[in-house]
């Protein structure tokens, strides 16, 4: 199967203006401020940063250190199924390829934000 | 540089690969060896060992004969419980060896040491520079002789200001052949452990303890330096790593069986003092990197991966009845 | 124009205005060649409309598919169908005014996510197996513990261990302690800072509660090491606990080392004295030590952020110490409060009183130079600075708090 991201530059163009994009939408940034969210990828290694504390909610592509309310730490091309809508965000953490570090509670009350994230990836993939 | 070396202690591991590794050092002419408490190993290639008592005097007539002109002191028996003859070797033989290598006109001279000098007290602060002073309060004999051996070194140092005195202050050393207090301890069938408490540990892998020497030798730095692998690693961290069923002990009881332990021969099984099981002896080695420009290779994982495989010819399994009979054996043979 | 399609027929009008004749394609109502274009466009165009509304209405359009997708009934009614709705849907919004379409979008939109949400079975599922997995996860941690594969920093601060507890100080936080947070923005986001506070409250919960304020109120949360007393050191398990939460033994050298390693510190510099004050001295600030945080700032150049912690005083009032008790045992503090030591364990419960934190504006220390912190009269200046900022402060969220508990 071809890799969904080529590199680690790859991963953050294209996540980084997704989540980018995302978060400027004021409904959906409401949905997620205060929180910081932390995604920790793997093959290619990748960290983004969601500091929706800010505003405007501000992404960083890299390391980052500090404590997150929110952490995922997944493969990258678990994560491009999910986005794309091939897998669930469930099923990957009932396989235990994905740890989350956090409330898991509000991880779950983030699925809209990752729905909405779904579907703008998936418009813009095309 | 006349390049002539005497090492003293060559029995020892740590000794025995040190000499080998000396004829690496560029301008190395000589190698002389001095034999340790046991002298039945066998020296190591290129080293005319001496069969000079540490404590002669007529070491001085030895060293002006051979030219040397570095002395690297390794003649330390590590002993529990007090016995004359270790102790006077040990501190003697100290002495002796100090005064004959600033008498006999050689240039540098190297005193092998331990971080855990600085003793583990409870207000230490995370990271003990080479002037913080030296606080232990160890029952067992081996650090009390330590301790007493660095405070010679230091008036040593103050009244013979133009040999060029090193002492290397070595963080527990682990390593596949080296034996050492740490090494002992994790070996126990079921190694103490202080309860509620994780106190955090340096190492040293002997092959680094070996290369700091070289660098030693190589550089000219004076005073002490702390020797030890970067980062530190809990206590039970370390335990569970290299698998061993460590036994939480309430701390007075510990430090009670080890006061007793000159009587009672069930006590006698503690290599360290409690104190290092409850508090920190970490020290910084700032020193190391710049003034004595050595970096250590191998890293806390690899030390602890390292010790494991070939003590315990298993990485991280809990000790089982073969294993204990093998540690039996291992300790037996290495008792020097 | 569209027009309601019949038994499989395709329901447009060709370009010369005469119904198509051709076979619709499944059940979406068209023959092949007069399929409605894509949903998602290749590019959006601005037709005039902004691109902002343009993705609004793709999203809409989408969302809307699904929610019908979902719903059988597209296949039982034609016109139902998700393709048809979307027509209709299309056509409905060129109708509104542009001015109100943003409006309605936004609207439509929020209404369908929420309906998504609770109609999509895979969330109800996804809850059971993030449950599940939740255990799973923790399992496999402890299990990590113990073949002693975790992670620790220089100072033996385990990371993974203070996220796994933080829904614990976050309770206190939010609901037991109440605390408000003002002026979290002194604090630095990063590079060096000394956070010094007063202390009270026996136990160091006061620390707690500043650190837990920067995780959750911070726009760059970050971690604070905060500097313990040395006496906890000797107590087993508190001091484990102190270690893997990131806390420090108060040393001039520690500190230091930490201020030059960029890091946030937190002191206490009324110490043993701020703690075991009796009730009736609360808010009266001991002498701060012999200015050693003040020292260190100088000699680091970090700022100095005074704050002010009220309702700690509270938690374990103290009407009366145990000197006796203490020096028989060697402990710093015995106290009699209303809870202690009558109630045994349970008096180790503290108070809920409210509690108010504010940062004041930080005291900049880079106009000293390092040597300066050797000058006695340079360090008082700066200390006496730093208390009377909080002495003030103090007073002024007393006068505020309308009560101790709520």
């Amino acid at each position: 199967m071809a890799k969904p991201f080529r590199d680690t530059k790859a991963v953050y163009d294209r996540l980084g203006g997704l989540f980018k994009a995302l978060l400027a939408d004021p409904d959906y940034g409401r949905m997620a401020r205060g929180s910081v969210i932390r995604f920790r990828l793997s093959e290619p290694a990748a960290e983004l940063r969601l500091n929706c504390r800010k505003d405007p909610a501000e992404v960083h592509c890299g390391a980052s250190e500090g404590p997150a309310d929110l952490e995922l730490a997944l493969p990258a091309t678990l994560l491009h199924e999910v986005l794309s809508g091939k897998a669930g965000l469930a099923d990957g953490y009932g396989d235990g390829r994905i740890q989350v570090r956090g409330s898991v509670f509000r991880l779950i009350a983030m699925k809209p934000l990752f729905d909405a994230a779904a579907r703008l990836y998936q418009r813009k993939g095309k | 540089m006349r390049g002539v070396y005497l090492v003293t202690g060559i029995g020892g591991d740590l000794a025995r690969t040190f000499a080998a590794r000396l004829w690496s050092l560029a301008g190395t002419k000589k190698v002389l060896g001095l034999a340790g408490p046991t002298g039945d190993r066998p020296a190591p290639k290129k080293v005319q060992v001496a069969e000079i008592d540490p404590r002669d005097p007529a070491l001085v007539e030895f060293l002006e004969e051979n030219k040397v002109d570095t002395v690297v002191h390794l003649d330390f028996l590590e002993e529990y419980r007090h016995q004359e003859e270790v102790f006077d070797r040990n501190v003697m033989g100290m002495l002796n060896v100090s005064a004959a290598a600033a008498e006999s006109g050689a240039r540098k001279l190297v005193l092998a040491s331990s971080t855990w000098v600085y003793g583990a007290v409870y207000d230490n602060p995370n990271y003990l520079t080479e002037a913080r002073p030296l606080r232990g309060r160890p029952h067992l004999s081996h650090m009390k002789e330590r301790a007493e051996v660095e405070r010679y070194a230091k008036e040593f140092v103050a009244t013979h200001p133009r040999l060029v005195t090193t002492i290397l202050r070595f963080a527990p050393i682990l390593g596949p052949s080296i034996d050492s207090p740490l090494s002992r301890y994790l070996g126990l069938p079921n190694p103490p452990a202080a309860m509620g408490f994780d106190p955090l540990l340096q190492l040293l892998h002997e092959e680094d303890a070996v290369e700091a020497l070289i660098a030693a030798c190589r550089a000219d730095v004076r005073g002490a330096v702390n020797v030890a692998a970067d980062g530190i690693i809990p206590l039970l961290k370390l335990l569970r790593k290299a698998g061993r069923p460590y036994l939480p002990v309430f701390h007075p009881i510990a430090n009670l069986a080890t006061k007793l332990a000159p009587g009672f021969a069930a006590f006698r099984q503690m290599p360290i003092d409690v104190e290092y099981l409850r508090f920190p002896c970490v020290a910084d080695t700032r020193r190391m990197k710049e003034e004595l420009k050595l970096t250590p290779r191998l890293g806390l994982a690899e030390i602890v991966d390292d010790w494991t495989k070939k003590r315990l010819g298993l990485v991280g399994a809990p000790s089982g009845p073969a294993e204990v009979e093998e540690l039996q054996e291992v300790e037996e043979d290495d008792w020097w | 124009m569209v027009a309601m399609s019949t038994n499989g027929q395709c329901g447009a009008t060709t370009a010369k205005g005469s119904p198509c004749r051709g076979r619709s394609v499944a059940d979406t109502g068209y023959c092949r060649r007069h399929q409605p274009p894509a949903e998602e466009a290749a590019e959006p165009r601005s037709t005039g409309s902004t691109r902002g509304e343009r993705s609004l209405r793709e999203e809409v359009e989408d969302l809307l598919k699904r929610a019908v997708d979902r719903l059988p009934i597209g296949r039982l009614f034609p016109a139902l169908s998700p393709g048809r709705v979307v027509e209709t849907f299309r056509a409905g919004i060129e109708k509104v005014a542009p001015k109100a379409r943003e409006e309605l979008l936004r609207s439509a939109r929020n209404f369908l996510i929420r309906q998504a949400t609770w109609l999509a079975t895979d969330t109800w599922k996804g809850a059971w197996t993030f449950l599940s997995g939740v255990a799973d996860q923790y399992r496999g941690m402890l299990q990590r513990r113990a073949r002693g594969d975790y992670e620790v920093d220089a100072y033996g601060m385990d990371e993974e261990f203070t996220d796994w507890i933080r829904p614990a100080f976050r309770f206190l936080y939010r609901f037991y302690w109440r605390v408000d947070t003002t002026g979290v923005q002194n604090v630095p986001g990063q590079g060096r800072g000394l956070i010094v506070a007063n202390h009270s409250g026996v136990l160091p919960w006061d620390g707690a509660m500043i650190m837990t304020g920067i995780w959750e109120e911070h726009a760059e949360p970050r971690y604070v090491r905060t500097l313990y007393l040395d006496w906890f050191t000797q107590i087993p398990w508190v001091s484990q606990m102190l270690t893997r939460t990131g806390q420090i033994l108060a040393h001039p050298e520690n500190g230091e080392r930490l201020l030059n390693e960029d890091r946030l510190v937190a002191v206490f510099p009324e110490g043993l004295k701020g703690v075991g004050k009796l009730f009736r001295d609360r808010y009266k600030l001991a002498r701060f030590g012999r200015g050693g945080f003040a020292r260190m700032a100088i000699r680091t150049g970090a700022p100095i952020i005074p704050t002010a912690v009220v309702g700690a005083e509270e938690i374990h009032p103290t009407f009366r110490r145990l000197h006796l008790v203490e020096k028989a045992f060697n402990m710093p503090i015995v106290p009699l409060t209303p809870t202690f030591p009558w109630l045994g364990v349970f008096g180790f419960i503290p108070l809920p009183s409210k509690w108010k934190i504010h940062f004041c504006d930080p005291v900049p220390t880079n106009r000293y130079r390092p040597e300066d912190a050797d000058n006695f009269l340079v360090v008082s200046k700066v200390a006496n600075q730093v208390r009377d900022s909080i002495q003030k402060k103090i007073h002024e969220l007393l006068k505020e708090r309308k009560g101790v508990f709520w």
